[in-house]
Order: structure tokens, then sequence, then C-alpha cells
């Protein structure tokens, strides 16, 4: 399947002095295949935004490439293909939802529906109303209305759930899903683990403006199992090649009998919590990685 | 073109809704029935104070409160990120400072005119007749808008609102007192590098006691503002917007 997004050895870094420079970047790599639900997950300043700049065209790299469609974002031929919703989006606030879409849709040169576009992102009622009166709800569905106007092929969406109450969420995570069936690669930062294991099919993290991990979910598959206990696991009562991730926690490769390993710790009084494949317990297999220090200066 | 067009439409209106360009009318306005003020107590200057002092009144307040209005929402906008949504979509940079200059340019023109048109009511209402020539005079005090406009836009198009703020302050002072600078070479030489926004006054020229502007003072100030305009085009082009 060809690549919708292909990002090779970008580097990113800013001038914060007369010789300093902060490295925002250092040689992030990954592609999203066509269709393809791609999360971009890490802690604050691990450079998913900045990543998302260059993918949208607005920041230069230092160095390396990025390309949406085979095509470099800052040419319009480029963001013809896309669709972005900012983080904590900033509308013209004397505008209202109706003017604001059908500007968009003037800017996008293709033709669509702006009434439909409110109906999804659940604002029909409010379409004539002044966007100075929103909630940060609204704006952030708003927001999500916009990108979708012209029908793009790539979506980049920056934390599309912040700020979202749970209707807002559920929403959203319908919106995705229903752009991934129809065939739109999208790309959403969050910070919410439990979001991106439920829409991705591929997961890509940062830290400190590095790659840690990139994985889809046939790899996941193939991460193995995962079993959690409600007491510790005594030493050598799974044997390798379990191992121990913590003193109640034990994960195993793919092909191990892990029913067989459920039951002998029942046998030893040990109460099984959970038995999972890899993938599902996402949160537990990103967090070491994420964890790291402030990106440095 | 069309990008131009539809960009300038939502400027103008969210510039209208939020009754930021109406206030700059109603200052010009205030400031206009000021000098009808200072002409009822000028005595027998009447007519030509009113006159002088409203043409550099309705030159100034367009000139300042419009410039600024477009370097805050520009350089706003870029720094809140309330541009990004409209950058990402497939129209040149070149598009969203040319609209911009564009809005800037109308309303300077539309409120020279409507306030020139009052001046000129005033100065009827005191005794002066129908004097149209203060409204081309007003229309053509523009210029210096346009280029405090275009001034506005190359500032905003890189640098902080509190920066842009500062050197369009201190760039439209030396304008303003290019033309009264002393005859030493090095206030010459200072002079010359910024605009004689006193080029642009007809006041004298209303009252019978100049000649029109040449037309190399037009092409001059044709001339800033082009220069203006494609300093901030380029630089725009090259921003990483945050």
């Amino acid at each position: 399947m060809p690549n919708q997004i292909e990002v090779r050895d970008l580097h990113k870094s800013v001038q914060t002095g007369l010789r300093s420079r902060r490295h925002l970047l250092r040689g992030v790599s990954f592609s999203v295949a066509r269709g393809v639900v791609c999360g971009l997950v890490g802690h604050n300043g691990a450079g998913k935004t900045t990543t998302i700049k260059q993918l949208i065209g607005v920041q230069r790299p230092t160095s390396g490439t990025v390309r949406i469609a085979g095509l470099d974002p800052r040419t319009t031929g480029a963001r013809r293909h896309l669709g972005y919703a900012a983080e904590q989006p900033l509308l013209p606030p004397t505008l209202t939802p109706y003017e604001i879409l059908s500007v968009h849709q003037k800017l996008s040169h293709r033709s669509g529906d702006v009434d439909s576009l409110l109906e999804r992102v659940g604002l029909s009622a409010d379409g004539h109303r002044l966007i100075r009166g929103f909630s940060k709800g609204m704006c952030q569905r708003l927001a999500l209305a916009i990108s979708l106007v012209g029908k793009p092929e790539t979506l980049i969406l920056d934390e599309p759930m912040s700020g979202l109450d749970p209707e807002g969420r559920a929403l959203v995570r319908d919106l995705i899903a229903q752009e991934s069936s129809d065939g739109v690669t999208v790309l959403f930062s969050s910070h919410n683990l439990a979001d991106v294991a439920l829409l991705c099919s591929q997961v890509v993290a940062l830290r400190q403006g590095k790659v840690v991990f990139d994985e889809t979910r046939a790899e996941a598959r193939n991460a193995g199992w995962v079993v959690e206990c409600g007491s510790p696991i005594p030493a050598g009562l799974l044997p390798p090649p379990f191992q121990h991730l913590g003193p109640m926690v034990a994960a195993g490769p793919p092909e191990v009998d892990v029913w067989r390993a459920a039951a002998k710790l029942q046998d030893h009084s040990i109460a099984v919590l959970k038995v999972a494949h890899g993938d599902s317990d996402l949160e537990r297999r990103l967090l070491p990685l994420l964890r790291a220090e402030a990106v440095d200066g | 073109m069309g990008d131009i067009l539809t960009l300038a439409g939502m400027i103008g209106r969210s510039w209208v809704r939020s009754r930021a360009y109406l206030g700059s009318v109603a200052a010009g306005v205030v400031l206009l029935l000021s000098a009808l003020a200072l002409n009822e107590l000028s005595g027998g200057q009447e007519i030509r104070v009113l006159t002088s002092l409203g043409l550099f009144f309705v030159g100034t307040v367009t000139s300042v409160s419009i410039s600024w209005l477009v370097l805050v929402d520009f350089s706003g906008g870029t720094a809140n990120g309330e541009l990004l949504t409209v950058v990402a979509r497939p129209i040149s940079r070149a598009s969203h400072v040319l609209s911009r200059a564009l809005v800037g340019y109308l309303a300077i023109l539309a409120s020279n005119l409507v306030l020139g048109l009052l001046l000129a009511l005033l100065v009827m209402a005191s005794g002066g007749g129908w004097t149209p020539n203060i409204l081309v005079a007003a229309g053509y005090q523009s210029i210096e808008g346009f280029i405090m406009v275009s001034l506005s836009l190359f500032l905003a198009s890189g640098s902080s609102v509190a920066v842009s703020l500062g050197i369009s302050a201190m760039f439209y002072l030396a304008g303003s007192l290019a033309g009264a600078l002393g005859t030493g070479a090095g206030l010459q030489s200072l002079a010359r590098l910024v605009p004689r926004f006193s080029a642009y006054d007809l006041s004298g020229w209303v009252q019978g006691l100049d000649p029109l502007p040449t037309l190399q003072t037009t092409v001059v100030g044709i001339a800033w503002v082009s220069l203006f305009l494609a300093a901030a085009v380029i630089r725009f082009e090259k921003e990483d917007l945050r």
C-alpha cells in the first residue's frame, strides 16, 4: 500500500539566543499508509505539535523531508489533500460557523455542503450564531468540521479530543472511524492512550524529539501476552520466556501457553486479574518508553 | 485573486462586527468636532484653521488607527495560532498579506472620504461655502495611510505585536516630522530614510496657497507602499508559524 504520509530524518531546531539553539526534532522518521489511522503520542514537549506543523507545511524543517501524497506540504498542491484541526483552535469570534465554513470551502477550491458538515459535528442548531459565545468544546467541534472541508485525503488533527466532554469525545472517535472507513488517512496526536488504542492501526511515540515507538496493529498483535495479578508473582513461578514487568505483572511472547500459566498462578492462590494481548496494553508498554526528562535546551 | 477577495471579505466582516473599524471612524469624528471647537476659539483665522486642523486630524487618525488595527489583527493571529487553520489551506501565503492590505487600503480610503465629507460639511456650516476640494485632499491623504498599513504588514509578518507597535509608532513620528527636520546634512539624510507624510497634506492647496503635488510625490508614495508590501510578502513566505 502506498504511503500517504512520509517523514524522513526530520530535524527542527529554533534559535533561543545569540549562540544557542533548541532542538525540537532529532531525526524523526515514520510513514503512514493510505487509509490508516495513526496515533502520535508523547509527553508535553516531545515534539508532537512541531511534527504536525511540519506536516501541514506551516513550518520549514531544519533538515529532512516531509511528503503528503508524495508532495511537499509547503506547496499548495499538497495542501489540497490535507485537512487540519489545531489544538485549542482560535477562530474569528465575530463570524458564524456557517460563514467560516463557507470561507474554507472557497479556499479549498472544492464544492461541498456546509450544512452536512455542521450536522456531522453536532452544530446544526448553532450554525448562524457568532463563535464569540461558543464553549471550548464547540470550537473544537467546529475546528473538526473545518478540517473536513473539501473532503481531504489526509486529516491531521492536533489533540482533537482535548477539552471535550464524553459525548464530544465519542463524536470525534466516530468521526475519525468513519473517515478511516472512507479511505481517509488520519494522523492525530493525543495524550489519551485509551483513545489511541481504540482508534489507531498505527502508533508512533515521540520522546525528546525522537521516535521511540512505531508499531502497526499487526505488529502489536505479535507483541505477546501480558498477565496481571492481584498479588506478587513468586520468582521462578513463571519461568522464561516470561519476563517480570513488575511485581504483579509478567509478559510473554505470542507463542507461550498463557492460559496454562494463568492456571498455574491460580493453583498457587494468586488471583489473575487480567490476561491481555500486548497491543491492548498499550499504556503499559508505552509508558516506560515515554518516561524521560524534559526536552533539553 | 479569488482567494484574496475571499479572505478580504472574511477580514472586513470581522472588523466591522468587532466594531474596531467603526471605533476608528468615531475617533475621527470626535477629532473633527474638536477641530471645530478650536476653530471657534481662533477668532479671525476661522475656516483656515478648521480646514488645516481637520485634514491633519483625518490623516492622522485613519493612518494610525487602521494601520495599528491591521498590525494587531495580523500579528495577533499569527502569534495565537488563529491563522494556522487558514494557512493550511491550498492558498499562497502572499494571498494572506495581500488580502489584509486590500482591507486596510479600502478601510483607509473609506474613512478618509467619510471624514473628508464631514469636514466639508463643517466648513460649509461655518460659512466657508461648499469646498469639494476637501474631499480630494482627504482622498489623496490616504497615501500616508497606505504606507503605514504596508509597513504594519511587514512588521506583523514576523515580529511580535509589542515590537511592531513600537517600530511603527517611531516610523510614523519620524515620517510626520521629516519635513520639519533642520537643514543639517545629518538630519536631511535621516529625513530621506522615511517618507515625508507632510507631502500628502493638501490643506494648502485647498486654501489656494500651494500648487497641487507633483506626480513625483505620488509616485514616491506608491513606491513606499510597494516596497513595504513586497517585503511583507517575502517575509511572511519564509516565516515559521507558531
